[in-house]
């Protein structure tokens, strides 16, 4: 019984089920199952088999947000039957912004949306985001992973120049850097001095889980 | 041969002169010719000029002519900022749920707006250059003009999350798409480029491609054809799985990104319709040497130059800032390496 009520809510997150997944999740914890059960061996087995689908080629970005969507369907849910069981997995704090001059955060907002979901804190910007803002925030929250995002060309230069107001801030030893959008690429990010550039969602987020220390990785 | 009559030979699917060089020249046009982007996208002589001058420098076969994308969603009610000297951008979308669809306004042509600027834009340009030069302007299909109504991320979450209302909004948007790919025509333009970047399998799946993009398309083309239009259709990113799609739609033309394999492209659709493209315009243009553009020019003949019905051009748009030099390499190797026949006496 309790098997198939997981496998059923593993199932839906996979075929992205919007019209079942809140009444089998509510079912589920009217059978009696711990909702953090419910959570990892149910939402988070489902999320990490739609990762690998992405992975595979077989899903595409619009299966990524809808997965991203019905893990929130399901954390909304839970949250208030969770208490204080939830580990605090992630010591993954990331201040996040496409920069300034661009405006295209689709990449973006699919990251947060897995990142939050694996247990991150991030601190999104939104788009346009000025060197400046970057810094303050950095130093606000304490964050140990600065991630931006550009989608054109023209904007992607100016990543350089956040980098070097770290730097003359002295706060670039305190954070990793991450660039990310479609025109990136590893030898980008070695020009600018940042530490990773990536193309691609799932593969920026495995990078930053290198850089924390978590006690347990949740989802993808 | 004009540089019009190669363009219209190659869309026909037939071996011009020489293989038409065609870069998406768009925005760039207002660098080149030292116009700052806010006048170019707000007023019609700023817009006509730059790509005049742009034209008469790089001397091209086919002006490949436009504003930002938001223009059209502007006039439906989106409220955009015009930077000073960057590219237009959406600080407000019209629809943020169910209701405010029938908040959307339908476009009005008449009244003052920097749609209407370039619509006219295109007007002087026509009239200065018509029967020289291929002139192209583009519109959104309806699935991308409604996703840039609601907002992308949103869009997205909708497709699977209210369906419906993705729907609707495309219908809507179709319509919007339609009045203005006409008006496109009417201003003079020989090719109305149908774009889209939402549609690509690099963002949404082949599955809801076809379940959402591909009958709304197929419907908009075959009404622009009823208009007389040549149409060609612009799907960014790798859009390798969907090609066979793309030419079931019969567009007169398709424009590929520079990840779609141009070999594989002529094979597939390369009898039924003329294809454009497909040099990196990052990679290459942006970042590039004009060694590396010819390169990666003369690669995009070999395979897919023969028998004709290609039109050399960029990917996606020539980024605003590519070194001129660049663009300049673009035409000289079409010139040099395009021939297709010597003509004798």
């Amino acid at each position: 019984m309790r098997e198939n009520i997981l496998k059923d809510i593993k199932k839906a997150v996979i075929s992205l089920d919007f019209e079942r997944i809140k009444s089998i999740t509510e079912n589920a914890l009217k059978e009696g199952i711990p909702a953090y059960d419910i959570l990892m061996l149910g939402f988070y087995e489902g999320l990490r088999e739609v990762g690998k689908r992405y992975e595979a080629g077989e899903y595409f970005l619009s299966e990524l947000v809808a997965a991203g969507e019905i893990m929130k369907r399901g954390n909304d849910i839970l949250k208030p039957h969770l208490g204080g069981t939830l580990p605090d997995a992630v010591q993954g704090t990331m201040v996040i912004g496409t920069v300034s001059g661009d405006i295209h955060d689709i990449g973006k907002n699919i990251f947060t949306i897995l990142a939050e979901s694996s247990g991150f804190s991030i601190y999104d910007l939104g788009v346009d985001v000025a060197k400046e803002k970057f810094t303050e925030k950095i130093r606000k929250t304490q964050a140990n992973i600065l991630g931006m995002s550009a989608l054109l060309t023209s904007t992607m230069v100016y990543m350089k120049e956040v980098i070097f107001l770290l730097k003359s801030e002295g706060l670039r030893d305190r954070v990793k850097v991450i660039v990310g959008g479609a025109p990136m690429s590893p030898s980008f990010a070695e020009k600018i001095e940042a530490d990773a550039g990536v193309n691609d969602a799932i593969q920026g987020l495995r990078l930053c889980k290198k850089w924390v220390k978590p006690q347990i990785w949740l989802g993808l | 041969m004009s540089s019009l009559e190669r363009v219209l030979t190659a869309v026909k699917g037939e071996e011009p002169d020489i293989v038409p060089i065609c870069p998406g020249i768009f925005m760039h046009a207002a660098r080149v010719s030292g116009i700052k982007l806010s006048e170019f996208c707000t007023n019609r002589h700023a817009f006509a000029q730059g790509n005049l001058v742009a034209y008469k420098r790089y001397g091209y076969d086919g002006i490949w002519a436009g504003i930002d994308a938001f223009r059209l969603p502007e006039v439906m009610g989106c409220k955009v900022k015009v930077p000073e000297d960057g590219i237009p951008f959406v600080v407000e979308r019209v629809v943020k749920e169910v209701k405010d669809l029938d908040r959307v306004r339908v476009p009005d042509f008449d009244k003052d707006s920097r749609l209407k600027e370039e619509l006219k834009g295109l007007e002087i340009l026509s009239k200065e250059l018509k029967d020289q030069v291929a002139i192209a302007a583009f519109t959104d299909c309806g699935f991308e003009i409604a996703a840039m109504l609601m907002g992308e991320y949103e869009f997205l979450k909708n497709l699977y999350v209210n369906p419906d209302f993705i729907m609707e909004a495309i219908s809507i948007a179709s319509a919007a798409a339609l009045q203005h790919g006409k008006a496109l025509v009417d201003a003079g333009v020989h090719v109305v480029i149908w774009g889209s970047a939402f549609t690509s399998p690099n963002v949404i799946s082949p599955t809801i491609f076809e379940k959402f993009a591909y009958p709304s398309i197929m419907k908009e083309i075959k009404e622009m054809h009823r208009y007389g239009a040549i149409v060609s259709l612009h799907i960014c990113g790798n859009a390798t799985p969907i090609i066979e799609k793309e030419a079931e739609i019969s567009p007169d033309m398709i424009e590929f990104d520079s990840p779609v394999n141009l070999s594989y492209a002529k094979k597939k659709v390369g009898d039924n319709v003329c294809i454009y493209g497909n040099v990196d315009n990052s990679r290459t243009l942006f970042l590039g040497s004009p060694r590396d553009v010819e390169r990666e020019c003369m690669e995009c003949i070999r395979k897919a130059g023969e028998g004709g019905g290609f039109i050399l051009g960029s990917g996606c748009d020539v980024p605003i800032d590519a070194p001129p030099e660049n663009i300049e390499s673009m035409i000289n190797t079409a010139r040099r390496y395009g021939i297709y026949s010597l003509e004798l006496g």
